[in-house]
């Protein structure tokens, strides 16, 4: 028995840019054999986004096509072609899951839809990521990550403070559709397994972007009124937030949630007499004096490396985290214990790393292979998979099935 | 009527706050059923988080617990206790999954570790959700929402466009726990469908940190291609990509789409706003000068975008070919007419309440529904259903577990 969960499990993946190839990124890493299907007249375009590595243009040197297509296998197809639609079909047939996030009508014109698949795949599971959903007045609006987050309100939620609000750093909203679409396909799997019975699968970013703002979702629908932007405060803990500390953009995340803690806090950076002030005894108090309690405590944090105080905290059982950037994590003691970011060697641009899965298996492994080429597999997959002889694939060549 | 996708599945959940709830609210709306533990006359603590119905605070009102455990059966039961742990194994016995997301395991404290609980059913996949995982140098660290963000490395690269000096800057809400849970549901299906094949269940460690890295992107691309160090306060490499204020709120303005040059667009959307002479300007017309210039040019745009309403620009973005969307308010997104078409959010009933609205499902499955068939439970609502209905207990064991505290 494999110790990679998904082996044997087959991933057609149809799929350009953040949302979509997160699908088959976290498969694949978890043992599937993931097909990813490009044309060579039009790659995906994460392949041209940059960063390119050492700035230098090339279909093969993307950074942002290594991070979200680790492990997978990959195919040209020209599908305008009719024998390369062919194909899709056939490797459908072996396979167990397809996934699709092509822009609004792109799939429906290759005729690449579940029915289609269905036909000759009956329980095959399909699962297409767009900006809006498939049905709705805006399904044939263009799914842009940027765009679909300021339309779900999300980010008045984020920011310094009130009026005030401000984008969040990174490309939450096409990971969060991307990831919740691993879950309905894991789901869809175990619906099979049970009954045997395939089927299709719409996911909306806008929609999952909304399953991660409840809070505000809720403040409206039972008290209608907007939820204001609290900064890094918390509703309940205090002090809470990112101080800064000694060196060039150094910070530390500290969190104090019980009286437990503030006395511990207090302790730790000696400063014992807090207990008894006025401003600060009680969390309703601290609360009250919240610019001046941090203030006070930048005093100390200012002169102390994060990591430093963060072990200290941290054993005084104080929440604390150094506010990382990437290269501090990537040379940090318990990420290389954990093996966050493991390196693969790319055959065209060396050593390079690949973001593991976030969570460690007592009976499973996983695995990270370099993102692939452009149609580095299509011999491979052409007649291992599908057993297409030579003079078949010579034919269907010249016919420029695989351009 | 039509089961869940997960029908048939059962799990016990002994976590609490955000991160855990997550994970096994995402499979209590896709059928599994979720029996939730929480501790007699306490509870989740997510019970004392806002928002509040009618700004009361009160146990069964919270906005945020209310949400994340939507389908879920609740029960109470102290651990530490040894009746409280007898009752836990028989529970424990006949589940697929426990999740929980106490670091310093109250399961270890009470002799309930995997190797016990494995022994007694060798089919158990147990979720443990921890702020770094369950090894490694940090691995008794505390954490939360804040941490994850800190030590995942979100916080420093948030928000984009930061000012030299603005402090790192936490997402609105619980974002980072929210993944993390999303991550644990993705590993706990995982352990689910090897179990088929091995017919085993296995121990899971999930780590926040790593839950966050795992979004992080822009950061490990830059390393490996250029070995930059992304910050908060590094210039866009192309602008305007920010939010500017118009007349009744903000927009989000991106001039270039991935694979155009962004000329064409830069015209149309000085045209639009009233203003052709600033496309005139030379050091203007590169998406690399604009954002070097940004903190002049700003302002010039701004001028013009006050002007103009959310609804102008909603209305002739797609004309024009710009990315451009309004910052919707949460009143505009709960009237959406689009996401009614989609029948996005349910209404729920519940006891102390009546119908509210709930942000509903994330995906909609052709055969198998999503949907809410109960409320969250009121602490120790289903004590009954559970232990005397499933177990085989006594009215009166309850009468004096609940005298004892265990209940």
């Amino acid at each position: 028995v494999g110790k990679l969960p998904f082996e044997g499990l087959r991933v057609v993946d149809l799929t350009v840019y953040w949302a979509g190839p997160t699908v088959g990124r976290f498969l694949g890493q978890l043992g599937a054999e993931v097909i990813k299907i490009e044309s060579r007249n039009a790659p995906d375009g994460a392949r041209f986004m940059p960063p390119s590595v050492n700035n230098e243009r090339g279909v093969n040197r993307g950074a942002m096509f290594y991070e979200l297509n680790p492990s997978k296998l990959d195919l040209t197809l020209n599908l305008k072609k009719q024998p390369a639609r062919d194909i899709i079909q056939k490797l459908v047939k072996v396979s167990d899951v397809v996934v699709i996030n092509y822009a609004p009508g792109v799939a429906e014109r290759l005729g690449l839809g579940y029915e289609v698949f269905r036909a000759v795949k009956k329980d095959i599971i399909m699962v297409e990521v767009t900006g809006y959903g498939v049905t709705g007045p805006d399904k044939s609006k263009p799914a842009f990550g940027d765009v679909v987050a300021a339309e779900s309100g999300m980010p008045q939620f984020t920011g310094y403070g009130v009026g005030d609000p401000r984008w969040f750093g990174t490309v939450l909203i096409d990971l969060i559709a991307g990831i919740h679409a691993v879950t309905a396909v894991l789901a869809a799997l175990e619906h099979r397994s049970r009954t045997g019975e395939g089927q299709y699968i719409d996911v909306s970013m806008l929609e999952a972007g909304l399953c991660f703002a409840p809070e505000g979702i809720m403040e409206f629908t039972m008290n209608r009124r907007t939820r204001p932007i609290i900064g890094n405060r918390d509703d309940v803990m205090v002090p809470h937030g990112y101080l800064r500390c000694r060196g060039d953009d150094k910070w530390i995340a500290i969190a104090v949630s019980t009286e437990e803690e503030w006395n511990a806090f207090c302790r730790v950076i000696n400063h014992p007499e807090w207990l008894q002030d006025r401003r600060f005894r009680d969390a309703h108090c601290r609360r009250q004096n919240q610019d001046e309690l941090e203030r006070l405590i930048e005093e100390w944090t200012g002169e102390h490396d994060p990591l430093e105080i963060t072990h200290m905290l941290q054993q005084a059982g104080v929440r604390a985290a150094p506010v990382f950037n990437i290269e501090e994590i990537i040379n940090d003691e318990h990420a290389k214990w954990r093996d966050v970011f493991p390196k693969v060697n790319h055959p065209e641009t060396g050593e390079m790393r690949v973001t593991n899965i976030p969570f460690k298996m007592s009976k499973a492994v996983s695995r990270i292979e370099h993102a692939p080429l452009i149609g580095e597999h299509n011999q491979y997959i052409l007649e291992k998979i599908l057993g297409l002889s030579k003079e078949e694939i010579e034919s269907l060549e010249r016919e420029g099935a695989f351009e | 009527m039509a089961e869940g996708a997960l029908s048939g599945l059962r799990v016990l959940d002994l976590s609490q706050y955000v991160a855990g709830p997550y994970c096994t609210k995402l499979m209590a709306d896709l059928g599994a059923e979720v029996i939730k533990i929480e501790e007699p006359g306490v509870g989740d603590s997510a019970r004392t988080l806002p928002p509040f119905f009618e700004d009361t605070p009160h146990p069964e009102r919270s906005g945020l617990f209310l949400y994340l455990n939507t389908n879920k059966l609740g029960i109470t039961l102290k651990l530490d206790t040894e009746a409280g742990r007898e009752i836990f194994i028989k529970l424990a016995q006949n589940v697929d999954i426990i999740v929980h997301d106490n670091p310093d395991s109250i399961l270890e404290q009470c002799r309930l570790g995997y190797q016990l609980l494995s022994s007694l059913n060798p089919r158990l996949i147990l979720t443990s959700i921890s702020p770094f995982g369950s090894s490694g140098p940090y691995k008794d660290y505390k954490g939360c929402d804040l941490i994850a963000a800190a030590s995942g490395g979100l916080a420093q690269v948030s928000p984009l466009n930061a000012r030299e000096g603005e402090p790192p800057l936490k997402a609105g809400g619980h974002m980072a726990d929210l993944f993390t849970g999303l991550s644990a549901a993705t590993a706990t299906l995982t352990a689910v469908h090897h179990r088929h094949a091995t017919g085993a269940g296995q121990e899971i460690d999930v780590s926040a940190q790593e839950a966050i890295l795992y979004i992080l992107m822009y950061s490990i691309m830059y390393y490996n291609a250029e070995r930059h160090v992304v910050s908060r306060t590094d210039l866009p490499r192309m602008a305007p990509r920010h939010l500017i204020p118009c007349k009744d709120g903000e927009i989000w303005l991106q001039i270039i789409r991935p694979g155009k040059t962004g000329e064409e667009e830069w015209d149309a959307f000085c045209r639009f706003v009233g203003a052709p002479e600033l496309s005139e300007i030379e050091v203007f017309r590169s998406e690399l000068s604009r954002a070097e210039l940004w903190e002049s040019l700003e302002p010039l745009i701004s001028k013009y975008t006050r002007e103009i309403t959310k609804e102008e620009f909603r209305r002739s973005s797609s004309e024009l070919g710009l990315t451009i969307a309004p910052l919707n308010s949460v009143e505009e997104v709960v009237n959406s007419s689009h996401l009614a078409d989609r029948d996005f959010f349910v209404e729920a009933e519940h006891p102390e309440m009546g119908k509210v609205k709930y942000p509903g499902a994330p995906y909609k499955f052709s055969k198998t529904p999503w949907m809410i068939k109960r409320p969250a439970p009121r602490l120790g609502e289903h004590n009954g259903d559970i232990y005397c209905q499933r177990l085989g207990y006594t009215e009166e064991d309850l009468v004096h577990w609940r005298a004892d505290g265990i209940i």
